[in-house]
């Protein structure tokens, strides 16, 4: 259940400036942007793929990255929704109701990949990551308000599948 | 209801997180993306560098004449259309090449002429076909009439005028 990534997240506000060697940063990022990359993917194959393409957008310009951490998760987001849209998968998966408390894990991970990407995303972030609205906005190129209505919206739509 | 929520949904995220498999790839697969890409960026940078060179290397050269009239355009002097239609038939056979233009001012506006020459069969010494012209008997000199003037009106057709009767108004070359 521990991240590494995540704990160094905690530790490091954004605005330090973390370089170091890509392929250092590659052995020490990837385990996480996977984990993160299969969140949003489903599939080990697609998450890996997005991590490496993400590292290969980022190679030409790696010295130039103020905030890496932030920029590679960033990166791994847009390929995962590269990804998404390439394959226009929908899921939908009708279940009956259940206390919340009660609720089967994987379950509710279902009913998290039922959701449309940017809410997804948004989700993912925040209960996975457990980024800040500022930070998922950062991360998903919008502003705080959006990032905040599309969260509602979110928990509104899984509370009515799981309803 | 919502902290119950929530926890559950970071719980089942991070559970389903750690099913990723993470000691699959290493960064060597990086570096020949990035080999690959570089490779197709060249690539795509060079097809069409390529492409202009060979149009640039293949393109038809302006002819002076067509030089002087764009320029002529370039001083608003309107340019005459001229569409010329040939008025005498040569044998497809034979070759023949243009001399001259010349042109004269009427009430309709310009009026242009080409002079052609029909040429001999070409020879080449010790070639037994060479003697052999079976090529028609024709006035070597012929003047194709214009189609339009300035005007855009179209002009009737004229029959073909031998070089014999524009001798006062087009100087033609004999040949050797």
């Amino acid at each position: 259940m521990h991240d590494p990534l995540l704990a160094g997240s905690r530790v490091f506000p954004t605005e330090v400036v973390v370089r170091d060697d890509i392929e250092q940063a590659y052995r020490r990022m990837y385990p996480s942007l996977v984990r993160l990359a299969y969140v949003l993917v489903d599939t080990p194959e697609l998450a890996e793929e997005a991590v490496q393409e993400a590292f290969t957008r980022a190679f030409g310009k790696w010295s130039r990255i103020d905030n890496v951490d932030a920029y590679m998760r960033t990166c791994v987001v847009n390929a995962c929704r590269k990804v998404q849209r390439r394959r226009l998968l929908v899921r939908r998966t009708p279940q009956p109701s259940i206390e919340y408390g009660a609720l089967d894990a994987d379950h509710l991970a279902d009913v998290v990949r039922s959701l449309r990407p940017p809410m997804r995303e948004a989700v993912v972030l925040r209960y996975y990551l457990q980024l800040s609205d500022a930070e998922i906005a950062d991360t998903l190129n919008m502003a705080v308000g959006t990032v905040k209505s599309t969260l509602h919206r979110a928990r509104a739509q899984m509370k009515k599948e799981l309803s | 209801m919502n902290d119950d929520l929530d926890q559950n949904l970071a719980d089942s995220l991070h559970r389903r997180a750690h099913e990723a498999p993470t000691d699959g790839q290493h960064f060597g697969d990086v570096r020949r993306r990035v080999r690959r890409r570089r490779q197709r960026h060249m690539a795509m940078g060079v097809a069409p560098a390529l492409i202009g060179v060979g149009y640039l290397a293949t393109r038809p050269i302006a002819e002076p004449t067509q030089s002087a009239a764009s320029a002529t355009t370039q001083l608003d002097v309107p340019e005459p259309t001229m569409l010329m239609t040939p008025t005498t038939n040569y044998s497809a056979e034979l070759p023949f090449r243009c001399l001259e233009t010349s042109a004269y001012e009427s009430t309709d506006g310009w009026t242009y002429f080409l002079t052609c020459e029909q040429l001999p069969p070409m020879t080449v010494p010790g070639d037994p076909t060479a003697a052999v012209n079976t090529g028609p008997s024709l006035d070597p000199y012929t003047v194709f009439a214009p189609t339009t003037s300035d005007s855009g009106q179209p002009i009737p057709e004229q029959t073909s005028t031998t070089s014999t009767e524009l001798a006062s108004t087009t100087t033609s070359t004999e040949l050797p």
